[in-house]
Order: C-alpha cells, then structure tokens, then sequence
C-alpha cells in the first residue's frame, strides 16, 4: 500500500503524447526525486496529479483513496502542495498576505493554529524573508519567489509536497539552503516529490528516485543505482541536452520549455 | 532561525503578536479622517446649498459614487472587468417602478423602503447572469457582459405587460415642499452611498476580499492552493449587483420616469469604469474620488452644452489621459508618492537598516549547480 501511486497516466497534448503510461509510487516519509530530459513528462506528471490536467487515461491513489476526478482545489485540501517551475505567487499581495491565501484548504479546526501570527512569523524567518513582510510579492526577485511560493504551501503543512524545479535559477548557496529545509522538513514526516535537473541536488537529498524517459518511466530505485545505470546516461543523451541545468540558471528563468506544459500558460 | 516544527510554532502567544491582525492587510492610516471630513461634508452639503440645480448634481453623483464603487467591489478586485452592470442599475429602476405601481404606494418616504427591495432583484437577476458569463474569461467575459445589456434592454422594450415597452414607467411624484424636495433624494442616494462604500471596506479588509485580489493575480493559482474561486467570483458578482440596483432604485423615482434605453445604456458602464480607473482600480477611494470628480463635469458639461453628449468629447480625452500618464490611477500614484517620501525621510533620518542580502542565508554548499 502506498502513499502516492500514479499508474498507467496517459495524457495527449494533440499529435504529443506527453504521458505514454507513466507509473509513479512515492513512500510516505520520503524525499523521492522525478528526473528526466525536458519534455519526458515530469511537470506533465505533476499536472496530472494536482488536477491542472485530465488524464486521459489511468490511476492515481492517494493515501489509499481512489482519486477519480482530481481538481486543483481538492487535491490541495487532501494535503498535496505543489510549487511551480515558474514561480506563481501573488504579485499585488503583501508577502504575509501571500502565506494566508491557502488558509481555506485547511480544515477549520486547524486554521487557527497553522495561520497564527506566530506561525507566520515563523515561516517567514524560515525562508528568512521576515523584514520584506510588508513588501508586495510583485517586489521579490525570483529566488525569493521561489521561498516564498514554498512558504505558501508550507502554510498549509501538507503531507506531500511536490516541487518543480526548486534549484532551476537558484544561485549555489540558496539551493544548498533549500536542500536543508527540504531535508529538515523531511525529518518532521513531510513527504517531497521533486521535479529537478540538477543532478547533485537530487542525488543529494533524494531517498529515491524515478527516471521518466519520453512520457514513460524507465527506471526506479536509489540515487547510487540511478546514477550508475546506462539507461539514464542514454536517456538524457539521446535527448542532445547535456547541459540543460547551466543553462537554467544562467537565463535566470524557465529554459526551453518542455513541449508539454500549455497548462502552465494562464 | 531554522528551529522548530511546522506544527509546534503556533503554540505558544507572545505580547507583541497579540495585537496583530489575524489576516494581516496594509494599514488604513489617514484614510478614516478623510472619510469622516468627507461624510460630515457630504451631509452638511445640501443645507449650505440648496439650489436645487446643484444638489441634483450631488444627488447623481452619490449614486455614482455607489455605482462605480459597486463595480469596484467586483472587477476591480478580480480583475474581470464586467461592462453589463447597467443590467442591475435597469433592474433595481424597473422593479422600483413596477413595484410601487403594483403595491400603490403613496409617493412619500415610502418608497424609499423599496429601495432594498430593488437591490435584492438585481442581485437575483445576477445569479443566472453571473452564473452563464463567469465560465468565461478575460475578453470573452466582457464581451459578453455587453452581450447582456443588449439583451436586457431588449427585454425592456419587449416585456410590454411588465415594462410597458418603449412608453416607458412613471413613478409616484411627491407633492413635498420644492424647498426641500432635493433633501429627501439627497438622502436616500447619501445612504446608498455610505452603505456601499462600507461595503467595500469591508470587503477591502476581510478574507473575501483577499481572496479576490488572489484572482486577479493568478486565478489558477489561487485555485490550486484552496480558494474556491468560483464561488468567490459568483458573491462579488451578486454583491456588485445588489449595490449597483441599490443605486437604480434611487435613480428612478428621483427622475420619475424611465425609458429602456435610459437605465439599460451602455455609458453607463463606460462612465462607471473610467471613474474607477482614474481613482484607482481596487481601491476604495479611487471610485468615490472618479465619481466626484467627474459626474459633476458631465453634469455641468450638460447643463453647458446641453445635452449633446460634449461630455463625451471630454470623457475620450480624459481617458487617453489617464491611460497616458495616471495608468494606474490618482490614488495609488499619490499614495505611492507619499510612501516613497515618508520612507526617503526616514531613511534619512535614522540610521539605514543594514541590506542584509535576500537571497545568502545560511551558506551549507551541499550541492551546486
């Protein structure tokens, strides 16, 4: 029995099949890493499981519950979090305005205490945004969006967290700081899924790890035997982008865009 | 500053974080002054001058005070811009009309109590008009908004047993004293004003109105993280409504006739927007001040001019204007202003918060790129 089980997703963009029956399991307490070349279907998958898509065809469970018709609503109030590839925080709200946005996804007993001043207050030491509390979210520069979109969903306290891209554009020493918090939350019992093409942030911090190759996943297990499999070597060769994660972060912003994300443009 | 579990950071309550707001907003400041100086004019007005030229001027303009604050409440916070609330300024007119005629009122303060009455009929005519235009977005939204004025002022024309068609409706004259005839229309448009207003302020400062914000900013979003944004949008778009009839309601009995083409009229929603984007779109103050500033313009323009429509002339000027240089409109420009200066200020005065780097914490190079 399993935590998140994705099987069998399919999903077509018109003539692009993005998910070609992609399957995905993620133990309950892990950090499990989702890597691929650009276009295999990793923020399709996630799309898939937040609701953002249909799946044309296929299974998710999560916690045990069959989820038939998943909606971006109701799977954040199941407590699934997720953040984007291109950040996506409110740009006209104040920072400590941003973190109460999701206060309607948690269940009322509850919202006192995870919404408190305190909390907050918290929350914004952790992404060590506290003195900007009162500054408009437009204001930010991307890598504190970036905290700042993590911040919102932490609000939340979810069981699952899944992250696109959480170190794509992220100068070295903040993605060494996202790992910590990742890995710090980790040890509370909070579960990651984690979208990345930085291969030493996911082989760092990951417990697992699934290798999605043209809409289908190729391969699962731990970062050693990952890392040391031929299949991924080809997978990310034959797809002619070896130097994808420089070139994230160098632009400053999303790189070439995976074909199969239109649900991303709002 | 990494200390510390998710769940256990809420438990304990210190002095300072007690007299926080639960959901934290920007602070009202001067605002409240303002209001109470500008309230306190507004109701000393009509003794000081009681020409009954210029208070009609000021009894049209509280209402568009209260319409475009009414339109505020909706498209200014959501950012869907609805060009069709002229449907609940005619609904709010025609059921006033239609409901004094039936219940026989006698033409005094009376049917002033109708007003309420009014502005619930527009909201109920909101639900199916909102329900049909908000599965759609950005431009296809507006377009249809207009879609149903035409339709309404079609059924206006149409409806003969209830509207008597293109004769048009006339409401009880009261037999007051021409003296004070304007005071009690002053008043009852005052009311409406102030009540929307509030309104607005409320919506302003609570969850709701953060929630709409968070539309405007990124719908999907906003969604995906728990805000049930239909339901949202629906309650701003009846919410709107029920102003916007409070608001027609008044109108009517106050000119005592009404024809289709004068309560379902497309410059109505023209004018109820450009008041708001010269204001300031989202804001509370920004629709009163359009509406104050330009209602008596046109209303002067009118009486100019007569009513060959210069102050259209003026309106497309005005609005290249804004879009020019006051894009996002008089009180944000100014409040911003002020802000900048008070900080400048302080800066100068005290010593500079050191520029702690945003993006270095704690350096733990566990990985690089």
């Amino acid at each position: 029995m399993s935590f998140l089980e994705v099987r069998e997703a399919r999903k077509r963009f018109g003539g692009l099949t993005a998910l070609d029956g992609a399957s995905l399991s993620v133990r309950e307490g892990s950090i499990t890493g989702l890597i691929g070349p650009n276009g295999s279907g990793k923020t399709t998958m996630l799309n898939v499981i937040t609701g953002y898509e249909k799946m044309d065809a296929g299974q998710l469970e999560f916690c045990d519950r069959r989820l038939a018709k998943p909606r971006p609503d109701r799977i954040c109030m199941l407590g699934i979090g997720r953040t984007f590839q291109l950040t996506r925080i409110f740009g006209s709200l104040t920072l400590r305005q941003n973190l109460v946005v999701g206060s309607r996804a948690v269940p009322h007993a509850r919202r006192r205490e995870l919404y408190s001043p305190e909390r907050l207050n918290w929350l914004l030491d952790f992404i060590g945004l506290r003195r900007l509390e009162d500054e408009r979210g437009s204001s930010l520069s991307y890598g504190q969006r970036k905290l700042l979109e993590l911040a919102i969903i932490l609000a939340q306290d979810p069981k699952l967290v899944l992250l696109d891209e959480p170190a794509g554009g992220i100068n070295p020493t903040l993605i060494g700081h996202i790992a910590e918090h990742i890995r710090e939350l980790n040890r509370k019992g909070m579960t990651f899924l984690v979208v990345e093409h930085n291969m030493e942030f996911v082989m760092g911090i990951c417990h697992e790890i699934t290798v999605m190759q043209q809409g289908r996943d190729i391969l699962t297990g731990a970062p050693e035997v990952v890392r040391n499999d031929p299949r991924v070597l080809d997978a990310y060769l034959g797809g002619a982008l070896e130097d994808e994660p420089e070139e994230e972060s160098a632009s400053g912003s999303r790189g070439p865009a995976p074909a199969a994300d239109p649900g991303e443009s709002r | 500053m990494t200390e510390g579990v998710l769940s256990e950071a809420g438990s304990s309550v210190t002095p300072d974080s007690v007299q926080r707001h639960r959901l934290p907003h920007r602070r009202p400041g001067a605002g409240f002054g303002v209001a109470a100086v500008g309230l306190a004019i507004a109701v000393a007005f009509p003794f000081v001058i009681s020409n009954p030229a210029i208070t009609s001027i000021g009894i049209f303009t509280l209402l568009f005070v209260c319409a475009a604050s009414a339109w505020n409440m909706f498209s200014g916070l959501s950012g869907y811009i609805a060009l069709g609330n002229t449907v609940f300024f005619g609904v709010g007119a025609y059921a006033i009309a239609i409901g004094a005629e039936h219940i026989h009122l006698r033409a005094d303060d009376s049917v002033f109590l109708l007003v309420p009455v009014a502005g619930l009929v527009a909201g109920a005519f909101a639900l199916p008009f909102g329900w049909l235009a908000l599965r759609t977005r950005r431009h296809t939204f507006v377009v249809i908004t207009i879609a149903f004025f035409f339709i309404f002022q079609l059924l206006a024309y149409n409806l003969g047993g209830l509207t008597k068609g293109a004769a048009g409706m006339t409401l009880p004259v009261p037999q007051w004293d021409p003296v004070t005839y304007n005071i009690h229309f002053y008043f009852a448009a005052l009311i409406v004003a102030v009540a929307t207003v509030l309104g607005a302020w409320l919506i302003h400062i609570s969850r709701f109105g953060l929630e709409l914000r968070t539309i405007k900013d990124d719908e999907d979003r906003a969604r995906g993280l728990g805000v049930l944004t239909e339901r949202v949008k629906m309650q701003a778009f009846v919410i709107s409504g029920i102003f916007t009839g409070l608001a027609g309601g008044v109108y009517a009995y106050f000119v005592g006739s009404i024809y289709p083409p004068d309560v379902f009229v497309a410059n109505f929603d023209v004018t109820i927007a450009i008041m708001t984007f010269l204001g300031g779109l989202g804001t509370i103050s920004g629709p009163v001040l359009g509406a104050l500033l330009l209602e008596p313009l046109q209303q002067y323009f009118t009486l100019r001019f007569s009513a060959n429509g210069v102050y259209l002339i003026a309106y497309g000027v005005l609005f290249l204007v804004i879009i020019r240089f006051l894009p996002a409109g008089i009180v944000p420009t100014v409040t911003k202003g002020i802000r900048a200066y008070l900080r400048g200020r302080t800066e100068r005065g005290m010593t500079v918060l050191p520029a702690a780097a945003p993006d270095q914490p704690d350096p733990l190079p566990t990985s690089r790129p």
